[in-house]
């Protein structure tokens, strides 16, 4: 068997074990007269420190501490875990404070953004390395713009070479806007070729209406146009991969923010302290 | 399209720098220069210079580090002969990001700020609604926290104080009063309470199966009898408008209650002494009463009589009491009370003496009442010792005498005679004062001990006093007086005696006074069941602190000792039906006092308030009768039930009263076992709740404060 | 856009001749051969034997060049991986005499000692790494106590007080007349010893291939006698001693293995410029270009054992050939049909061909000593074919398919002991590793997480620590040396003079060079205010604890540092 499905039953199993443990755990102390809203909350503050923490260890990977794979792991299985021990701590209701909502607001957000964040890394990437060659996203802006010159040159070219202007009509009616920068995202994320077809199709269009240098120029044209699909292609999706982060990491700080007036609040007010 | 876009040759592929901040402006062209931007994200690209003159003439100034002077050199006007190439950086992605979390965590920062330093109390934090139970009461937080008590600092203060929680419970217990001073310790039991039970607890085994999570994380602080629980440990507030605060689930009572069960019919503990931890107050033989007497036609003249006759629901409809006397009892026992073959109860009486026998002792005593064919009796009655004991020479001759019986005055000794005299001559004194002084007499006699009220009582017992003296004594105030005591002539006594009500000596059936010549004694008939004045004189009597060995319950004993003309030996002086300590126990309380049971109501105390049980529910269902709960005792028990109020001393030819009122006793049904309640309480519908029977608080949530 | 499938251009010998290779060197001229030619050994040579394409003058002028050293110049040093073999013509140099490791110190030699940082070295790389890139102050750039001579890749490093050095440490003297270093030459493997001149010296500096070609053609053969002796002393006997299949050969059988084993070099050499022209996707069939060993379907007298160098097994698929695996040093060649042949007693073809990736070192035991020495004396032939088919399947694993291992030994990155392979699957171009190796180098990145892609592998462009360090080869200070414990290639960043020697041999263009900066980030510049540069590539974070950041770094198990010598490895990471 796959290393990594050896990797992910042995975890998930782990997991499960870990749910139940809490579970009863935590029923058996309710019933016990602990005040288990205080252990299940420190429990899932903690949770919330440990999973936050990862972004502390990518901070210092010289430190001999654990490979980051593995944190990975734990930063996933934690992030379900907090997904259990969350309801067990609000005891299954919708909080009806507006300060405790805010909070739940919060946590929810981070949570699914963390579970969009973890569909994507699996689904994306193999996406994007079925495309074009693997271009560094800082490095796209560059190539495309590259593109666009060695395209605007060809332009040119039919400029001086044949008096009619149907290449660069068309070029600044249709191509311009699509060499200016990464285009067609949505639909580059959401797999669909069509935008990029009728473009195409344009293009096959114009033949009719040019000789055959401008044929063999537009020819060129086509070609670095499905280049710079490709290129945004890859931009949509590595774009995709980062921006996520911009959703889960703000909220992640913010709650810890929440989560400490939280506390402070519940100190101060409940009888937590029995 | 074969050619690759990019090739990796090291000339023309850089190192990718994510770590920077700032990316050169250029990129986006794919033409970033080598130098980069500087950490503050500016172009560090110099190309230009400010050209300086030197002999009239600009010179570039370009430094080496920027490739020195250029060829095109200075405007002859002084500007720099390049163009200005410096790009605008742009953030890398990453430092986007963080600028972002910067940013937003800020504004969090400033919204719990702003939210939390808006007045306390501001309902944006509060966690939610209050149940309508409480929201009633008060929206000031301060009315249930502490910590709401001050400005924002005290509240973050208190965050850190370490029992919040006990203090805050105190405010509930302004409303929740009723709870007792001990509310907060577990079931609100004192910790003396709490300590004996547990001590109880210890002792039984422990029915732990096996390694049980429960049993793994028990919370030490249960069996802390003097633990204090904040209310918030079981009623959680601020869970919306009709949040139940009132749930408590099995397990929470058996996590601590360790002998765990499921349910009644599993493990809960056997009733013991259910529902009869004591006897009844009230002697009442259920099994002859309905298989005897209500059966027999000539009382219950052919109607059938069932448990409701004589019980009815409280208000409550919880516990199931008796009518009481009048509606149970009158029908056949009034007659038997009202007996007119009953003498009455001797409040005084003469002792007969055999005048000749004193004469041989020298004893004195003057005029005397004959010797009739009276029954001597050995002792005077109790209620005529307190009219004496406020004279010194009764006492006195009392002290010589000690437990002298009148019986037999024969054998007297030395000095005895002597006090004899005194003694009757004491006696004689207490009549000729009453008949010559009257109430005032009687009060300065009893003293504190008017309680019993005789005063209200008719015909006076003045009166009675006054024509006994009459009969008994006719010339005692006249000229015995004088001559015997010589002391100065008094006035005849005036007494204006009301003829018509006076006593005769004739018992009559409404009941009060009477003079008895027979056996020379003044007697008391009740008037019916209830009797004030006796009832009075009842518990007077038991009060009577037993200095001496004669204990008040034969004292009490020997009120109806008199002979009586109903009956036998069974049924005859104080046991006699009718009679009141036939059915009115009396119980000896702690102090060796006794109390005379007059109500058959069970009084709460003894009861922890920890069990509930509610008839209503269950004869109203339709489902049972009082008797499909309560089946007779195996037959015949009629005898061991009476043992357990007054059995027959046999040597003594008398009837003995158990006074020990604490024996389980099953007034002749068959004990309540669980398993009847487990029929029904398993589970299934009718629920097993702990709470169903039992309460958590002892006291019962009465009316608040 | 068609030049791409250009053919390349098969690269003609004596392009540049090797004294032309470094400037500043004076050119050998007709001369110089003339005056060669006049002193033994090689006046001794028959010019006869030697081929018109290749005749011994033409090597003379071509392959060799003169080293004029002054005393103390350091000509070889312990470890370095050299391409060339040297004959004193004048004065003397001094061999050290080593058991283990040289005495000198590394920083003499022009080699920084790599040592693990300590924990708050380590932990301190949180706040004292600069921000500016390529940070280098003054102090650090002049701090090496190396000493050097001359300019640009003429630079030569030299031990200040030699009669000291002496005393310190054991030598021993070569004379004028001698050779030295052509083991090393011979056989691609580091040098075993330290050697520089006791007094002004001229020294010839001759290219393996012209010794080898003089060897080859030389009739008469005694120089090719001699230098064969010395390598079979030398090196040929402990090589054998260590190869699983002589496991159990007794000593005097040994012997005569050593005795009667042939060895031969294969395809070309030194630098690695004609492939690297070959980076860009080729549709040819390179195994038609490689020197092939053996070829499949012929008859196999010997079994052949690879010294150093990379082979290729590959099979003839329709028209092109479908490489199945690589052998590398320490591996055998054709032991299964040898064993089949003995065991059917009928000949058994070649059931695959061997060939040259670059270049090749290989000794060829004859099939009959096989026979005798080792299927005889084995105890079951059962134990021996499973034996056999064991040390057969460690280098074809099966998982891994066919068009990758051609990407792989095409593109010869299974010369990597740390090639960097990424799972573009499962890599989610979140830059950690690349974060993660500035972190751990003072804020710079030292690899680009970008390179040659097949299906959905990804070589990133990171220094894999190659078995045979091209890069090495040519150095003039020794900056680039392979630590001596742990066998990685490290760049001592003092003793750089930023020559580019080594990023241009480099074929997977691994090394970068930076432009050093100042702590305001300015470029230091030279005179003609041109920047100055450092080579600079992967160190396998050596000075940092728990190995290279970047695998640490991935939290995709995308990344993973690969030593190619290990196939099952191989095959884990590349199906995981």
């Amino acid at each position: 068997m796959k290393t990594r499905w050896r990797r992910r039953i042995r975890n998930s199993t782990l997991f499960l074990a870990i749910v139940v443990l809490v579970v009863s755990l935590f029923t058996a102390m309710q019933t016990a007269l602990w005040n288990t809203t205080v252990y299940s909350g420190w429990f899932l503050a903690g949770l919330v420190v440990l999973l936050a923490s990862y972004n502390l260890y990518k901070k210092v990977p010289f430190l001999p501490l654990g490979s980051s794979s593995t944190w990975m792991q734990i930063h996933i299985y934690a992030g379900f875990l907090t997904a259990i021990v969350f309801p067990l701590h609000s005891g299954f209701r919708v909080p009806n404070g507006f300060f405790e909502l805010v909070l739940a607001m919060f946590f929810l957000l981070v949570f699914t953004s963390g579970v969009v964040g973890l569909f994507l890394t699996r689904t994306l990437p193999p996406r994007l390395a079925t495309r074009s060659e693997e271009a560094i996203y800082e490095k796209i802006p560059g190539l495309i713009h590259r593109l666009k010159t060695e395209v605007e040159e060809i332009v040119f070219g039919c400029i001086s070479e044949t008096e009619t202007a149907a290449v660069p009509e068309f070029y600044m009616r249709r191509l311009k806007p699509f060499f200016e920068q990464p285009r067609y995202f949505w639909s580059h994320l959401f797999h669909s070729e069509r935008a990029f077809k009728t473009l195409l199709t344009d293009i096959g269009e114009q033949n009719r209406f040019l000789n055959e240098t401008e044929q063999e120029a537009m020819k060129n044209i086509s070609q670095r146009v499905a280049v710079k699909n490709d290129l945004d292609y890859q931009y949509a999706l590595q774009s995709t991969l980062k921006y996520w982060l911009f959703l889960h990491v703000p909220f992640t700080y913010g709650l810890s923010i929440l989560i400490v007036f939280h506390v402070l609040l519940v100190y101060a007010f409940s009888g937590v302290a029995s | 399209m074969t050619e690759p876009l990019q090739d990796f040759h090291f000339k023309s592929n850089r190192y990718e720098r994510p770590t920077c901040d700032w990316i050169c402006g250029r990129a986006s062209e794919g033409a970033a220069c080598p130098l980069g931007p500087n950490r503050k994200g500016f172009c560090r690209h110099f190309n230009t210079c400010q050209p300086e003159l030197i002999e009239d003439e600009f010179r570039c100034t370009r430094s080496k580090l920027n490739g020195g002077p250029c060829e095109e050199g200075a405007f002859p006007d002084g500007r720099c002969g390049q163009k200005d190439e410096r790009c605008q950086p742009v953030r890398s992605i990453r430092s986007r990001r963080r600028l972002v979390t910067v940013w937003f965590s800020a504004m969090v920062f400033g919204f719990c700020i702003w939210l939390f330093a808006s007045s306390v109390p501001s309902n944006l934090i509060s966690p939610g609604e209050l149940t309508f139970q409480h929201r009633g009461v008060s929206q000031d937080c301060s009315s249930c926290h502490t910590a709401a008590e001050g400005d924002n600092q005290h509240w973050v203060m208190s965050a850190f104080h370490s029992n919040i929680a006990i203090g805050d419970s105190k405010k509930c217990l302004v409303c929740h009063a009723d709870l007792g001073t001990d509310a907060l310790h577990a079931h609100g039991l004192s910790s003396e309470k709490l300590v004996s039970l547990t001590s109880v607890l210890q002792q039984l085994p422990k029915r732990k199966n096996g390694l049980n999570l429960f049993n793994l994380v028990t919370n030490e602080k249960l069996h802390d009898p003097n633990a204090s629980w904040a209310c918030a440990s079981c009623h959680h507030e601020h869970k919306g408008i009709d949040y139940n605060l009132k749930t408590m689930s099995n397990d929470q009572c058996t996590s601590c209650h360790t002998n765990q069960f499921q349910y009644v019919g599993q493990g809960h503990p056997e009733f013991t002494d259910f529902p009869y931890e004591r006897r009844t107050r009230i002697y009442f033989d259920h099994n002859t009463h309905w298989n005897h007497y209500f059966t027999d036609p000539r009382i219950t003249d052919n109607q059938t009589i069932s448990c409701n006759a004589c019980h009815r629901l409280d208000a409550a409809k919880q516990t199931v009491l008796t009518m009481g006397y009048a509606k149970s009892c009158a029908k056949c026992h009034e007659s038997q009370i009202k007996d007119e073959n009953f003498p009455g109860v001797v409040f005084l009486q003469l002792p007969a003496l055999d005048l000749e026998l004193l004469k041989n002792h020298q004893i004195a005593i003057g005029e005397w009442p004959g010797l009739g064919n009276a029954k001597r009796i050995s002792k005077l009655p109790s209620f005529m010792k307190m009219l004496l004991e406020s004279d010194p020479d009764y006492l006195e001759a009392m002290k010589d005498l000690g437990e002298f019986d009148f019986r037999d005055i024969e054998t007297l000794v030395e000095s005895q005679p002597k006090s004899v005299a005194k003694l009757l001559w004491s006696i004689k004194k207490l009549f000729h004062d009453v008949s010559l002084n009257g109430q005032k007499e009687l009060r300065k006699r009893l003293g504190n001990r008017l309680a019993i009220g005789f005063e209200k009582t008719k015909p006076s017992l003045v009166d009675i006093f006054v024509l006994a003296q009459k009969k008994w004594f006719p010339n005692l105030v006249k000229k015995y007086y004088k001559s015997t005591f010589d002391k100065t002539l008094q006035p005849e006594p005036n007494i204006v005696i009301d003829e018509k009500n006076t006593a005769t000596a004739q018992p009559r059936n409404s009941g009060g006074w009477y003079r008895f010549d027979s056996d020379l004694s003044i007697r008391f008939r009740p008037h019916g069941h209830a009797d004030r004045f006796l009832k009075n004189w009842f518990e007077q009597s038991v009060k009577i602190p037993n200095h001496s060995k004669s204990n008040s319950l034969m004292q009490l004993e020997r009120i109806f000792e008199n002979p009586s003309a109903s009956g036998g030996l069974a049924t005859q002086g104080p046991v006699a039906s009718g009679r009141c300590l036939l059915c009115h126990t009396v119980d000896r309380i702690k102090n060796g006092s006794q109390h005379i049971n007059w109500s058959a109501k069970p009084s709460r105390k003894n009861h922890w308030g920890l069990n509930k049980f509610s008839h209503a529910p269950h004869v109203t269902s339709g489902n049972f009768t009082c008797v499909s709960c309560h089946r007779w005792e195996s037959a015949s028990t009629q005898a061991i039930y009476r043992e357990e109020f007054l059995n027959f001393d046999s040597r003594s030819r008398r009837w003995k009263f158990e006074s020990n009122g604490t024996m389980p006793n099953t007034s002749g049904f068959a004990p309540l076992n669980k398993t009847k309640c487990a029929t029904c309480h398993n589970g299934a519908a009718t629920g097993d709740n702990c709470l169903k029977c039992h309460n958590y608080h002892h006291r019962s949530m009465g009316n608040m404060n | 856009m068609e030049k791409g499938t250009a053919a390349i251009p098969r690269p003609k010998r004596w392009d540049i001749p090797f004294s032309q290779e470094r400037e500043g060197d004076r050119l050998v001229t007709d001369d110089d051969v003339n005056r060669l030619l006049g002193i033994s050994p090689f006046c001794d040579l028959d010019i006869a034997g030697f081929k018109r394409s290749l005749p011994l003058r033409g090597i003379l002028k071509n392959d060799t060049r003169f080293l004029d050293c002054e005393t103390g110049d350091i000509i070889v040093r312990e470890g370095d991986w050299g391409n060339s073999a040297f004959f004193i013509l004048s004065g003397s140099v001094r061999v050290e005499l080593v058991s283990s490791g040289s005495s000198l110190s590394p920083s003499i030699l022009g080699r920084g000692e790599s040592r693990k940082k300590s924990f708050f070295e380590v932990l301190s790389q949180l706040w004292s790494n600069h921000k500016e890139p390529e940070f280098r102050s003054t102090t650090t750039r002049s701090s090496s106590k190396t000493l050097s001579r001359g300019a640009g890749e003429n630079t030569r490093i030299y031990l200040e007080d030699v009669s000291a050095v002496l005393s310190e440490i054991q030598t021993a003297t070569i004379d004028a007349g001698q050779w030295f270093g052509e083991i090393a030459a011979l056989g691609r493997s580091p040098r075993v010893a330290t050697v520089f001149t006791d007094s002004p010296s001229e020294i010839l500096e001759i290219r393996w291939q012209g010794l080898r070609d003089i060897m080859r053609n030389d009739r008469d053969g005694s120089l090719k006698n001699y230098i064969e002796e010395v390598f079979r002393s030398r090196a040929l006997a402990s090589f054998l001693r260590n190869l699983p299949i002589f496991r159990h050969v007794s000593e005097e059988d040994m012997s005569e293995l050593v005795a009667r084993a042939e060895f031969e070099s294969f395809g070309n050499y030194d630098s690695a410029k004609p492939f690297s022209g070959s980076n860009k996707k080729d549709s040819r069939d390179l195994v038609e270009l490689e020197p092939i060993v053996a070829r499949e379907g012929d008859h196999n007298d010997s079994v052949i054992l690879v010294r150093s160098g990379l082979a290729r097994i590959a099979r003839r698929h329709y028209n092109g050939h479908r490489t199945l695996s690589y052998l590398m040093p320490g591996r055998a060649f054709g032991v299964p049909e040898a064993l089949q042949s003995w065991e059917t007693k009928s000949s058994v073809p070649l059931s695959s061909s061997l060939s040259a990736i670059g270049y090749l070192n290989v000794v060829k035991i004859p099939v009959t000593l096989i026979e005798r020495f080792v299927f005889q004396q084995r105890p079951t032939k059962k134990l021996l074919s499973s034996e056999a088919d064991e040390d057969f399947k460690k280098f074809t694993p099966k998982e891994i398919d066919g068009d990758l291992m051609d990407f792989l030994v095409d593109r010869r990155f299974v010369q990597g002991t740390a090639t960097m392979i990424i799972d573009m699957d499962r890599c989610t171009r979140c830059d950690d590793c690349v974060r993660a190796c500035a972190t751990a180098h003072d804020n710079n990145p030292r690899f680009i997480r970008q390179g040659p892609t097949h299906s959905h592998f990804m070589i990133a462009t990171s220094c894999m620590h190659c078995i045979d360090p091209v890069c090495m080869i040519e150095c003039p200070t020794g900056a680039i040396h392979r630590n001596l414990e742990h066998g990685e290639v490290e760049i001592n960043d003092p003793t750089c003079i930023g020559c580019m020697r080594c990023a241009n041999n480099c074929p997977y263009n691994a090394i970068s060079m930076a432009e050093i900066r100042d702590a305001n980030g300015n470029f230091y510049v030279d005179e003609q205010s041109r920047p100055l540069m450092k080579a600079t590539k992967c160190d396998l974070c050596l000075e940092q604890w728990g190995g290279p950041a970047c695998q640490r770094a991935c939290p995709h198990d995308a990344l993973t540092r690969v030593d190619m010598r290990d196939m099952i490895g191989l095959g884990e990471v590349l199906n995981r």
